[in-house]
């Protein structure tokens, strides 16, 4: 059974995992995905568990773990075609409803086998009382495995669909030496064949991939697909432009000279003898070719990502270039260099990710602010239209960048357009007359096509400006890491694209007064299983139900953290949930062997004390430390609600097993699915993360207080 | 004369505060201060529309788009705009623009109507078709209750165009189609003044109000988005033969015509589309209409498409003249000849443009300077 549940706990995290990483690149890159995902993956183990447990069904786990090898591979390649199903033209993009439907659909078939193994798993081993937990506990460390040499290959050794051939192929091996035990004469051979197999399949992948992408792209010539740490990226080549996808978005177009000018000049009609420009963001398609033909000007980048000229096959324009490989708020909170930029161009992309929106807050752009000369400008382009009008949503975004701005820097400008651009500086630089403007641009040695009188006589127009101006005026809302309204108005914002998403939009996210529902139910819930019974056992209902809820949320707040602070959370999530799922069964497993007393107030002090901890520490954490941190935290977490699982099942349980079996696991479920979906997609953006936590620690104090009552 | 066009826009700017603070104008200037800073929003409209009839067994058969909605009580047509109230049909967005600006003519663009003029432009919410590739998409695809609307009545309309001094006031951005009636009073009440109509539309509209309205407008620009039904079924959300027989009778009234392709990467793009699309335009309009060739940009449903290489406008550019079209342009490509107007008999510079400027105007009256040849539009 050992050697089965490591098996299980290294398929079902390894699994999970980069289905949810394919989720999120294929359907246009937003994080918000891994909820809805992880709410289907949750409600699909739960259901193969129901029915693998029925009595009258008896499935074999060879054949189980067969069937889930085959299918991983096969359900990497159908989600990086799933877009096509939902569209009818090549870069349609996808509307947030069926992107989730994609989502749970696809996590389906792996959630189902992985839960119905478990209880399969089990069924061969019916004698053994305390086999549950030895299995839950077995299967945590396969987890945390998985979790492991996922993070370490995927991008960086093998794309994704290497490594689910290698998994599968792994699993394949596995489960044959498992159920028969090693035997050299024949498992050497095999072991042989699948060593060989994975080596072929890391060599075809990549070919699969740009297979996959000429299928996606038709029309297109796929020049390279590939997987970094960071995302899915295809080249394109079509009518002599390049493109460049990422994450099924696309990230750059060369040429695309509207679009670099609009990145590049408008500071310098402000500062036209500026030198040195840091740029943050992707820069070899346009922007750099475009900054050759500047004279002087010395180009420094930061992008955490490889340079993509040689798969772009063009040479890099003639042009002083320095290259920083590292994150952007790393590098802004790093400072301390004597270098001074005269203009700092933030290309923050789409807000609806984290990645983008975290770029917009007090604390990078104090940090960004002392990298400036002191008249230095920081520039800020967005992919808003505010040319013809301003929509309320949109005026809610571009108001909540204008005072974040504004929150940091003593002088805002925009320019209103079909890209709305920020300015921000501490001198006095923006209040020129439009003629200085105009000739500041003269005198740059290129000439500018875009960004001159011949448009910006239009574009900067009395009407347009006021108008603009009028907008941003309309709310002081302030982005930050506390409270990320930016991703939750881009998510409104685009929530619009198609009805559906839009009344589910305005339902879930515009029309707040069903929040107080939520801790109202919650305490209805809690005051239900206290007065149910007079001992006080059904309390161990409403146990469960915070069992999920604090796992879940803690991990999703975890996740957000991360992501703000480190950028990505595509290579580091497969080890995050990977200890987690260990100090998950870790918890239970403990809990389950000792006999201790009050296990559910221990389990309750110890979530409480690790969230007072991260509330009190989680934004001093240097860069450097932070996935350490991260990876002490969610294992703390998960040991506690893990345990907190084994303490009510013992409360509920323990002098009446014959109650029905799958009440706990039902509400556990609840929670879980309420603290996958709404902390981080509801809660955050609108009463922040610091409340968002003492809402937690709130519950968590009610549950120990009950606790205690109920002894 | 750049210079001075920019400082009658400010001029323009100053003359609205000191209105606003001598209270001329005053319901215009506070709607306007209204819309600029998205005040709140108003009533919708509860005027009559024209061209419905009521149906034998109840509800209401609207007549302006092919689209003919037949609607039941409390029911809105396709557009949103438009719903039944106890069987009389309404329109929701009568004297309601939600868009309002001032645009050089050429932004629209036409290039063989009073160039380097501006036209005071407006929209309401909503259209009668959805295409997925739409700029306009925030507005066009709400409903009049979704969007911030001022309260600017048709004449109110042409006192504000006579305040800023455009000559044009240009039904834009959404489709004017589906505020038929406003765009109607507005353009009769315009040219009164002496104020000129030019309608952006996509010539999704019925025979008799196209007819009906003609008369009050001075110009039209039809999006011709594709010469292939199957473009307008997958992508448009439309048909393509009404269109064609709207352009006809556009042509054949007599009122200016200039025709725009949006040119989109691998959806319309190919050789023997841009072919059979200039082909059909010179048999049934005539070789002197201008066809613009216009830029994708990745907008609303098709953000994921990158925008139109300049090769591929070339190659329109090359292909509709080459079937004998004679003023071709290529739209967003400053510097470009292709933005310029050539004589097609001499091919002296006629009208050379730079972005939404007129850098060269050599036209005399209508006439080719060098060679005499008349050169349609109006001038
Ligand atoms: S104008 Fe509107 S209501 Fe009338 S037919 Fe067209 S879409 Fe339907």
């Amino acid at each position: 059974m050992n050697r089965q549940g490591l098996l299980l706990g290294f398929f079902s995290t390894g699994a999970q995992v980069l289905l949810l990483r394919e989720l999120v690149s294929s359907l246009n890159g937003s994080e918000l995905f891994i909820g809805t995902a992880l709410f289907g993956w949750l409600i699909a183990v739960a259901t193969g568990a129901y029915l693998g447990g029925r009595a009258n069904v008896n499935a074999k786990p060879i054949a189980l773990f067969g069937m889930g090898a085959l299918l991983l591979p096969a359900l990497i390649i159908a989600t990086r075609l799933s877009p096509l199903l939902v569209t009818s033209v090549v870069g349609e993009i996808i509307p947030f409803s069926t992107a989730a439907i994609i989502s749970i659909v696809v996590t389906l078939p792996v959630g189902l086998l992985s839960g119905w193994l478990f209880t399969a798993i089990l069924k061969d081993h019916r004698a053994d009382a305390g086999s549950i937990m030895r299995l839950y506990f077995v299967e945590g460390i396969g987890a945390g495995v998985a979790g492991i040499v996922i993070t370490l290959l995927v991008g960086a050794v093998l794309s994704t669909l290497a490594v689910a051939v290698t998994m599968a192929l792994v699993v394949l091996v596995g489960i044959v030496v498992a159920s028969k035990g090693w035997r050299p004469a024949r498992d050497v051979p095999i072991v042989t064949v699948a060593l060989t197999a994975v080596v072929v399949a890391a060599i075809l992948a990549p070919r699969v991939d740009k297979a996959i992408d000429g299928i996606k792209y038709e029309s297109y010539q796929v020049v390279s697909s590939f997987d970094t740490p960071y995302s899915h990226q295809a080249i394109l080549i079509r009518d002599s432009t390049v493109v460049l996808v990422t994450d099924n978005t696309i990230e750059a177009v060369e040429p695309d000279l509207l679009t670099a000018e609009n990145l590049l000049l408008p500071p310098f009609a402000y500062t036209p003898q500026a030198k040195a420009v840091l740029v943050i963001g992707r820069t070899e398609f346009g922007i750099e070719q475009l900054a050759g033909k500047l004279a002087n000007v010395e180009l420094t980048i930061v992008d955490p990502r490889g340079v993509l000229f040689s798969e772009m096959d063009v040479s890099s324009p003639d042009i002083k270039v320095t290259r920083v490989t590292d994150d952007p708020l790393a590098f802004v909170l790093r400072g301390g260099s004597e270098h001074r930029y005269d203009i700092i161009v933030v290309n923050p992309g789409d807000f609806g990710s984290f990645r983008g929106s975290r770029l917009v807050t007090e604390r990078f752009l104090n940090a960004a602010r002392q990298l400036l000369s002191p008249d230095g400008i920081l520039y800020l382009p967005t992919q808003y239209d505010s040319d013809r009008y301003i929509t309320n949503r949109e005026a809610k975004l571009l108001a909540a960048i204008y005072n974040t701005l504004r929150s940091t820097f003593q002088q805002v400008e925009i320019w209103p357009g079909n890209m709305t651009e920020f300015f921000a500086s501490d001198a006095a630089t923006f209040g020129i007359p439009y003629d200085s403007l105009i000739s500041n641009l003269s005198k740059l040695t290129y000439l500018p096509q875009y960004i001159n009188d011949n448009y910006l006589f239009d574009r900067l127009s009395d009407f347009k400006k006021t108008r603009l101006l009028g907008s941003v005026g309309r709310s002081s809302e302030i982005n930050s890491q506390n409270r990320p309204v930016l991703t939750h108005y881009q998510t409104l914002y685009r929530a619009k694209l198609s009805n559906l998403d839009d009344r589910i939009a305005s339902l879930v996210l515009e029309k707040r007064w069903w929040y107080v529902a939520v801790p109202i139910l919650i305490f209805a819930l809690l005051v239900a299983t206290i007065s149910r019974d007079r001992r006080r056992r059904s309390y161990g209902l409403f146990l469960y139900f915070v069992a999920g809820l604090s796992s879940l949320s803690l991990e999703m707040i975890s996740f957000y953290v991360y992501q703000t602070q480190a950028g990505s959370l595509y290579s580091e999530m497969a080890v995050l949930i990977g200890v987690f799922m260990f100090g998950l069964s870790a918890g239970a497993y403990v809990t389950y062997r000792t006999t201790a007393k009050h296990a559910d107030v221990c389990a309750l002090l110890m979530l409480s004390a690790a969230t007072l901890f991260f509330a009190a520490t989680y934004q001093i954490v240097p860069t450097a430390m932070l996935l350490t941190y991260h990876l002490l935290f969610l294992p703390t977490v998960a040991l506690a609600t893990g345990s907190l699982f084994a303490a009510a099942t013992r409360r509920y349980y323990e002098l009446n097993p014959g109650r029905n079996r799958g009440a706990g696991y039902a509400f556990e479920l609840v929670g879980s699915a309420v603290g996958a979906i709404l902390p981080t997609i509801v809660f955050l953006p609108t009463i922040g993360l610091t409340w968002l936590l003492v809402s937690m620690l709130l519950i968590l104090s009610s549950a120990i207080a009950e606790c205690l009552l109920t002894l | 004369m750049k210079r001075r066009t920019f400082m009658s826009c400010l001029g323009c700017g100053a003359a609205a505060t000191v209105a606003t603070q001598t209270g001329l104008f005053p319901p215009v200037i506070n709607s306007l201060q209204n819309a600029f800073a998205l005040g709140e929003p108003s009533e919708l409209s509860s005027m009559e529309a024209r061209h419905y009839k009521k149906l034998p067994g109840g509800g209401i058969e609207c007549g302006i788009c092919p689209r003919h909605c037949q609607v039941t009580d409390l029911e809105r047509g396709y557009c949103g705009s438009r719903e039944n109230q106890g069987d009389i049909y309404r329109t929701l967005v009568y004297g309601k623009p939600c868009s309002l600006n001032i645009d050089p003519i050429e932004k629209k663009p036409f290039f063989h109507f009073y160039p380097g003029t501006q036209a005071l432009s407006l929209a309401t919410a909503g259209c009668n078709v959805n295409c997925k590739f739409c700029q306009n998409w925030e507005i066009s695809q709400s409903r009049p209750e979704q969007t911030e609307n001022i309260d600017l009545s048709p004449q109110a309309v042409v006192d504000l165009a006579v305040q800023r001094k455009t000559p044009n006031i240009a039904y834009t951005y959404s489709e004017p189609t589906i505020f038929y009636e406003y765009m109607y009073d507005i353009a009769e009440a315009g040219h009164k003044h002496g104020l000129r109509s030019v309608m952006v539309t996509g010539g999704y509209i019925e025979q008799e109000p196209l007819r009906l309205l003609i008369p009050h407008l001075d110009a039209i620009k039809v999006d011709l988005k594709s010469i292939r039904e199957d473009y307008y079924k997958t992508i448009v959300n439309g048909e393509l033969k009404p269109v064609l027989d709207r352009l006809v009778q556009m042509k054949s009234s007599g009122i200016w015509l200039e025709i725009v392709t949006l040119v989109v990467p691998t959806l319309n793009d190919t050789d023997a589309e841009f072919r059979d699309l200039a082909r059909w335009v010179k048999t049934n309009l005539g070789a002197d209409v201008p066809l613009h060739f216009s830029q994708f940009y990745p907008q609303y449903l098709l953000k994921n498409l990158p925008p139109t290489p300049q090769v591929t406008l070339e190659k329109a550019y090359a292909i509709a003249h080459s079937e004998g079209m004679q003023y071709v342009y290529l739209g967003n490509l400053p510097g470009h000849p292709a933005e310029s107007t050539h004589c097609p008999k001499c091919n002296a510079m006629l009208i050379e443009r730079n972005g939404y400027r007129i850098t060269q105007m050599n036209l005399v009256g209508n006439h080719c300077p060098k060679c005499q040849s008349e050169i349609p539009g109006r001038f």
